[in-house]
């Protein structure tokens, strides 16, 4: 099997399982939930941009624009909860 | 066209799927983004209204949902792997796949759809509801489209109009499917879980 397809592989599982990970979080209701599953989502984010869309083979520009989106959502949402 | 994309990726001019792509997907999440801010600054007024609201959404269906559609985007991602191996019959059933784990997706929002209009929670219920509307009912047309992509390229790919020689508008399809991703595990945290 092609190498990529297998960390492919590796990065599916490791997103259908921080997304049944959120969910069970989430009916727990706990205090920092918030701040759990924005950060989750900020993984499960870049995971899809970094592997599936091949950010880590691009220019360092793209890169850095991709990890500044994760820093600002992060921001905001730390800032508004 | 494959041979010089491989090296041309490490080109800023270059990235993944070309640049316009790209343009595009930055306009994209730049504005979702401020529409989840939008959302979160009126849900922190609001918290009681907006959990009452949020209460008449399923969580399990929509993580279910989720699945599928990041499902998709993993066939998609192997698709355009398997074009630059020259499996072409392989990367087709990716594409095949992907596109219609897509259909499921937009099945599945359908019919949550039509049970909100059903139960009359329709655009201007409440702020919530305006906010579930505006980026499910956006996401929902991008994923429409998104899925024409891919009946479109699947067929091409069969029909080896497109090979590990030629290939830019499979990987430029491919980004804009994972946009769909990207912008739909933003919002489904905000509004089915949180």
């Amino acid at each position: 099997m092609n190498k990529e397809i297998k960390i492919n592989t590796i990065s599916w599982l490791t997103l259908v399982a921080l997304i049944v990970v959120s969910f069970f979080i989430a009916e727990t209701h706990q205090t920092h939930l918030f701040l759990i599953i924005s950060l989750l989502s900020a993984i499960k984010f870049a995971t899809i941009s970094f592997q599936f869309m091949e950010v880590k083979h691009a220019h360092l520009v793209w890169k850095f624009i991709s990890i500044l989106f994760i820093i600002t959502y992060l921001s905001v949402i730390f800032l508004i909860s | 066209m494959t041979e010089t994309t491989i090296t041309d990726k490490k080109s800023i001019y270059y990235p993944p799927g070309g640049i316009l792509i790209w343009f595009l997907i930055l306009l994209e999440i730049f504005t979702f983004l401020g529409g989840i801010f939008a959302f979160l600054l009126y849900r922190k007024d609001a918290l009681e209204e907006f959990k009452q609201a949020q209460a008449l959404l399923n969580p399990l269906v929509g993580t279910i949902n989720t699945l599928v559609l990041i499902t998709s985007g993993y066939f998609m991602a192997n698709s355009i792997h398997q074009l630059k191996d020259g499996k072409n019959l392989q990367s087709k059933k990716s594409t095949q796949i992907a596109m219609l784990l897509g259909i499921l997706f937009l099945i599945i929002k359908s019919v949550e759809f039509y049970g909100k209009i059903s139960s009359g929670i329709g655009f201007t219920h409440n702020t919530f509801f305006t906010f579930y509307w505006l980026m499910t009912g956006f996401h929902y047309v991008h994923v429409l489209f998104g899925v024409g992509l891919l009946a479109y390229m699947q067929k091409a790919i069969s029909n080896e109009k497109y090979n590990a020689k030629n290939m830019f508008d499979v990987e430029s399809s491919a980004t804009y499917w994972h946009l769909c991703d990207l912008i739909w595990i933003l919002i489904f945290p905000i509004l089915y879980l949180l």
